[in-house]
């Protein structure tokens, strides 16, 4: 991640109060950015806009779509990156990661998109049944999630690129566990115990 | 609350690939459950992480400058609309205090609140058994039906089946069935085949969102409902 001097965690410092806010920026950099951006930085958002909107077209063209128009990645990166000037004054750092909550946003529009691609309408409202932030965390919910995103961040560096491979499939391009089957022609079980095993070593499953 | 979405279902929830109709009984389920919301929430933060780590595809120069002419073209529109939704966030109405059931009393969750402007009592409800009733809401979409189950104190449902999958969140109040009690913000996923004839518990009403797959026809469901010997 290439930032310029001035996006460092050090020009938010004087907005920094508590510390576990100084423990967010140091280690999310693009946090800062986008408390930048609230302020209707136009300068910093070309800076997050750089970053980020290969990587949205990235994940729009993963996309599995009813029909094959190119366009589709183009609107999803102009959708997600307007929402993200928009709502940029609401983005929590003591909530989620910048690319956690830039996210949220893409796989909305996602949705979104799609809907609009096979003209589903209806009253139902894609950001009240997918929240962009998790309103009812409290402090405590909120620290978990911190330590949770840096503790996924670090052993996702170490998980075997099979593992990886399915969760790139399932959570980028979308894809059922049967299609991603299919698509690396492995028993359905294969897929399934892969996914497991790879929730296993970063520790995202919980027992209920 | 002792039932919850299964791993799949919450993965994918995080990935946005479930059918809106069962997105929204999981995430009903979620503001009953921090267990469930963390799972999510550190699933889409993974989900953050692979996408920052996708090879990225470059996007035309002027798209930065295209994002910017759209800003600056909504910006004049933004404050009317602002308002407008505050607006109709006032008059929101409160349940009525005349009529005393748990149903009338409970509160609208986010997820639903499009589909149940005026609360729950003020819903369309329709008598199909003498202790159930039921309001039918518009979801728009063909392959799921979605509805609200309101079952009297005591009342129980006629055996029934389905072709679909099931998904049955409780609002309020409490049901049973052969398999166990279920309470406010239980999440229960019945497969086809699995016949089974609710009863609601004996003090108070039970409110369920419910969510069937593949639905038969209206008249054909009523009069499945209503006969207790089908399968
Ligand atoms: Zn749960």
């Amino acid at each position: 991640m290439a930032l310029p001097r001035a996006f460092t965690a050090a020009s938010t410092r004087a907005t920094v109060t508590s510390i576990y806010d100084a423990k967010n920026s140091d280690t999310d950099p693009w946090g800062a950015v986008l408390h930048c951006v609230a302020k209707q930085d136009r300068a910093a958002f070309g800076q997050l806009f750089a970053h980020f909107a290969p990587q949205i077209k990235a994940f729009g063209l993963s996309t599995v779509l009813p029909d094959r128009s190119g366009q589709f990645a183009d609107e999803l990166v102009q959708e997600t990156m307007i929402t993200v000037w928009n709502k940029a004054s609401s983005y929590d750092a003591m909530k989620a990661g910048a690319s956690t909550w830039i996210f949220t946003i893409a796989r909305n529009k996602r949705i979104d998109l799609l809907r609009k691609l096979k003209r589903h309408s209806g009253m139902l409202d894609i950001d009240d049944i997918w929240p962009i932030e998790d309103e009812a965390a409290g402090p405590f919910q909120n620290l978990q999630q911190r330590l949770t995103e840096r503790r996924v961040r670090e052993s996702l560096k170490t998980l075997p690129p099979a593992q990886r491979e399915v969760l790139l499939m399932a959570f980028m391009e979308g894809k059922s566990h049967s299609e991603i089957a299919t698509d690396l022609a492995l028993p359905l079980g294969t897929v399934k115990s892969r996914i497991r095993l790879a929730m296993q070593r970063l520790q995202l499953i919980l027992e209920k | 609350m002792n039932y919850h979405p299964g791993h799949d279902l919450l993965e994918q929830y995080a990935a946005g690939t479930l059918p809106m109709p069962v997105a929204l009984c999981v995430s009903v389920h979620m503001g009953f459950c921090a267990q469930c919301s963390a799972e999510v929430n550190a699933l889409q933060a993974l989900s953050g992480m692979l996408l920052e780590e996708l090879p990225g595809v470059p996007v035309a120069d002027a798209a930065l400058h295209h994002v910017f002419a759209r800003i600056d073209r909504v910006d004049s529109n933004t404050q009317i609309a602002d308002a407008r939704i505050t607006r109709a966030d006032d008059v929101l109405p409160a349940a009525t205090g005349a009529e005393r059931s748990s149903t009338a009393a409970a509160k609208v969750p986010k997820a639903l609140r499009k589909l149940v402007p005026g609360g729950f009592s003020k819903l369309n409800w329709l008598r199909v058994l003498p202790s159930l009733r039921i309001a039918t809401l518009d979801a728009g979409c063909d392959d799921y039906s979605v509805m609200l189950h309101r079952v009297s104190p005591g009342g129980s449902v006629a055996m029934h089946d389905h072709r679909g999958l099931e998904f049955t969140l409780v609002l309020s109040g409490s049901f049973s069935d052969e398999k166990g009690v279920y309470t406010d913000g239980d999440f229960l996923l019945r497969e086809p085949q699995q016949p089974h004839r609710p009863f609601a518990a004996q003090h108070e009403e039970c409110l369920c969102l419910a969510v069937q797959q593949a639905p038969v026809r209206f008249t054909g469901f009523f009069w499945r409902l209503l006969n207790p010997f089908l399968r």
